[in-house]
């Protein structure tokens, strides 16, 4: 009886504690999952490469740069590339940035990017992206940008891309 | 019964203590920032150039409390914009009254390209509060140097006269506090909610 009774107390005294730990020395601030939640393409075709997800930077001053983000999902199982990139905005490219000690370059990347078998490709912040440069007028969120992506096996594709202001990206 | 009651009361004020002990020591007096602190602080650099405005610009002059300083360039088309961002969200998750005591400070590593004017609108995009700060080249070295802060143009043709250059440069924000001293650093992908937890805790001192 009596242990019971010690028993008891000695977990409410844990649960109290482990309370005070998990609740009253909580850290300040978990790291946020960066980015919003991936949006499932309605009716994603089963057949042939798609984009998703695709977005434009606003670019606010003339004659200024802007970097398009996006993925690539290949349901096919053989390998294809992408290999290049156009717009009749600016002069576009495929970069990626790179991170080093704090450092961070910008490498082109003449010779694309590879997109795996029944896998994807993401060009996110921070990493891959299609970079434009000197488009002549500020785009601004609302805007559309187009863009030709050439793959090896596919071939050119032509897409339309929204100008979003996102936040925290 | 007297002997249960004797064995109660001794628990719980073994429980009252371990409690207590935890409220003092496992919660701990000192405040741990996020990102990488100085140890010890150093007094910030005190970066003088030109605003949009035409207006002079003295990081010590400031009238906020808080400074979040970024070193970047308008025509960076990836991770200065990204930056930008994250601050711009830690700004909104900050309060009416918090804000008044912060100020993000944009400072052009491409002064070269970037006119003051051209700052000002770079920075308004993201809030017209923030500061977008022109430092003439010469000066701008200095001042790269006593924030230990690298930056160098990467040409795109190979060309030494290419005006199309990108920058290679520090990708860091620093946390500099009321008595203008630098406090941390956060790389440029940090999450928005630890160093407006950070700033909140200067704020508060």
């Amino acid at each position: 009886m009596m242990k019971e009774n010690t028993m008891f107390l000695r977990t409410v005294c844990v649960l109290l504690v482990t309370g005070l730990l998990g609740a009253g020395c909580a850290a300040p601030g978990a790291p946020a999952a960066p980015g919003a939640a991936a949006t499932a393409a309605p009716a994603a075709p089963k057949d042939s490469i798609y984009i998703a997800d695709a977005w434009a930077r606003p670019s606010p001053l003339p004659s200024g740069n802007s970097a398009v983000y996006l993925t690539v999902v290949n349901p096919l199982d053989r390998v294809d590339h992408l290999l290049s990139v156009s717009s009749e905005l600016g002069v576009a490219s495929l970069h990626e940035s790179i991170t080093e000690n704090d450092v961070v370059r910008m490498e082109a990347r003449p010779d694309g990017f590879e997109l795996p078998p029944a896998g994807s490709l993401v060009l996110a912040p921070g990493g891959k992206h299609v970079m434009i440069m000197g488009i002549a007028e500020p785009l601004a969120a609302g805007d559309m940008v187009t863009i030709t992506l050439n793959f090896e096996m596919y071939g050119p594709m032509t897409i339309s891309v929204p100008v979003e202001d996102k936040p925290g990206l | 019964m007297a002997l249960l009651s004797s064995i109660r009361i001794r628990a719980a004020a073994v429980c009252s203590l371990l409690l207590l002990t935890i409220g003092l020591v496992g919660c701990g007096q000192t405040y741990e920032f996020a990102g990488t602190p100085f140890v010890p602080v150093l007094d910030a650099p005190d970066v003088t150039g030109v605003v949009g405005d035409g207006k002079d610009f003295t990081l010590s002059g400031l009238p906020e409390k808080v400074k979040l300083v970024f070193f970047g360039y308008t025509s960076c088309p990836d991770i200065c914009p990204l930056t930008m961002s994250t601050l711009r969200n830690v700004y909104e998750q900050l309060s009416s009254p918090e804000r008044a005591d912060v100020a993000v400070v944009l400072i052009s590593v491409d002064p070269q390209r970037d006119t003051p004017a051209q700052l000002a609108t770079y920075t308004a995009a993201f809030n017209p509060a923030f500061y977008g700060v022109h430092i003439p080249e010469e000066r701008l070295t200095q001042f790269l140097d006593e924030f230990n802060v690298f930056a160098a143009k990467r040409s795109l043709t190979g060309s030494a006269n290419d005006t199309n250059y990108l920058m290679d440069h520090t990708a860091v924000i620093f946390v500099v506090d009321g008595k203008n001293q630098l406090r941390e650093i956060f790389p440029s992908n940090a999450p928005a909610d630890q160093i407006a937890a950070d700033v909140r805790y200067l704020l508060s001192q």
